[in-house]
């Protein structure tokens, strides 16, 4: 298995010139959910990478039937429509550095669902929360097909917490339309660190706090009279 | 949610077809081509396009009515059967496809002569005119052995061949003198093909309507109607 860099810096190609574009990066999707693993990707078709990720999981094809999906096996979320234009089962929101601290509401949204699914889906609600929701990227040089040979490069991990369920009706063409989206809300892992535990700190707790992290002597949170009953003025 | 397959009723037959290979279009700025560059998309669908004569007795009359609505809501097992993109009986030569001529191709897991599989009771079967992998290949590939031994010509582009219900587009050939044809598909295998597997000149592959009102027509005073001109993707045939 190759390296994910080397890949990308081989089918790059510098000293070849750069007007050849011979390699397309994708995302992947791990969606980890409790006993039922869920592998997409952002693509067509169903992709085989070399290296496995999560468990084997099953799922239902076109007949009804059951197939397996092994867990080096991504389904495409993107189903064609017609020539150059594609529906997307899986609505990704913009993915951001956890690096700056924040902690954004990231809301999946699962497309094309029907009713029966939908409602089934009710009580798997359990499977989600806290579990992890893993994104890689998938180098596919021109000539592998689906059978990418490079490995998969990690790119985030969010912690899945929530799903809602939304049910609309529209008029599309001939007829009404029903949908049953899925929300799902996945969080980074700068979610809570704004929070104090308890929302209220002391020195007891400090003190044990530095402790609990290799601290002796933290008296950060201790009472300085010379500090109490003064007004401070910001100049 | 199961959704029905019907074989495409033989006689409201195509009066032009086409198959391509599924694409995309992404921007190209950064290249010395332009601002829109189409790619073969990676797992990209066959599409096939088909227009329809006029269709003018009572029989077809009443099947193009019910297609009117199963268009929309049911996927077709269609036969790629234009002389233009497929490979012919005289091209492929004879030889070697005896055991077709006996048995048939069957679409459903490609076995000779299994009873159990669909399609293969003999109902609306046509000799297929076929050649013989010979490399295994894994699905998802795009490149694909076939033995060339009876082939009168070299291994054609722009073809159209088949294998286990899937159809493919032939983009490039490489006709080896040792006997075989290196093929690079699009889209990539649907199934794993293993050494012998028969790949068909007429395929046959299950569609789903990309544009089900286009194919929708008004039947005009005396029964007549034409269906639109529509577009049909593939569904794949994954096991």
């Amino acid at each position: 298995m190759t390296d994910f860099a080397t890949a990308l810096n081989a089918a790059v190609n510098l000293s070849g010139g750069v007007t050849d574009i011979n390699a397309v990066v994708r995302r992947c999707f791990l969606f980890d959910f409790d006993g039922m693993p869920m592998r997409l990707w952002d693509g067509v078709g169903r992709l085989i990478t070399v290296s496995s990720h999560g468990d084997a999981a099953t799922a239902e094809g076109p007949g009804g039937e059951t197939v397996s999906v092994a867990a080096n096996e991504w389904l495409g979320f993107r189903v064609p429509m017609d020539e150059g234009e594609t529906l997307s089962l899986l609505t990704v929101p913009p993915l951001k550095s956890p690096r700056d601290g924040r902690n954004p509401d990231y809301t999946f949204t699962f497309n094309g669902l029907d009713r029966a699914t939908a409602d089934a889906l009710v009580n798997e609600t359990w499977r989600v929360s806290g579990r992890a929701l893993t994104v890689f990227s998938v180098l596919l040089v021109d000539g592998e097909g689906l059978r990418p040979q490079a490995g998969l490069r990690w790119r985030l991990q969010l912690t899945m917490a929530s799903c809602t369920f939304r049910h609309s009706v529209e008029w599309a063409g001939d007829g009404l339309r029903r949908t049953y989206p899925v929300d799902l809300l996945a969080r980074n892992d700068n979610a809570g660190r704004a929070h104090a535990p308890g929302n209220t700190m002391n020195d007891t707790g400090q003190r044990r706090h530095a402790a609990s992290l290799g601290v002796t002597e933290d008296a950060g949170g201790e009472y300085v009279p010379a500090l109490a009953k003064r007004t401070f003025r910001f100049p | 949610m199961a959704v029905p397959i019907y074989d495409w009723p033989q006689s409201v037959k195509p009066q032009a077809s086409l198959v391509i290979a599924g694409g995309q279009y992404t921007d190209g700025g950064f290249t010395a081509g332009g601002a829109a560059i189409g790619q073969f998309e990676p797992g990209g669908r066959t599409i096939l396009a088909l227009r329809f004569a006029t269709m003018k007795n009572a029989v077809d009359a009443r099947l193009a009515s019910w297609l009117m609505s199963a268009v929309g809501s049911a996927y077709f097992r269609i036969r790629i059967d234009g002389e233009a993109q497929t490979l012919s009986l005289a091209e492929a030569g004879e030889a070697g496809n005896e055991a077709l001529l006996a048995d048939g191709v069957g679409w459903d897991d490609g076995e000779f002569g299994d009873a159990e599989t669909l399609f293969d009771d003999d109902t609306g079967w046509e000799y297929e005119p076929a050649l013989f992998a010979g490399l295994a290949a894994d699905e998802g590939a795009e490149y694909l052995t076939v033995s060339t031994d009876a082939l009168t010509v070299p291994f054609p582009v722009g073809v159209a061949i088949g294998h286990r219900g899937s159809v493919y587009m032939v983009r490039e050939a490489d006709t080896l003198e040792s006997g075989t044809a290196v093929l690079r598909l699009s889209p990539p295998l649907r199934r794993a093909v293993a050494v012998a597997d028969p790949i068909t000149f007429k395929p046959f592959g299950v569609f789903r309507c990309a544009d089900p009102q286009a194919f929708r027509a008004l039947f005009a005073y005396g029964r007549f109607v034409q269906p639109g001109e529509v577009r049909f993707i593939e569904v794949p045939q994954t096991a």
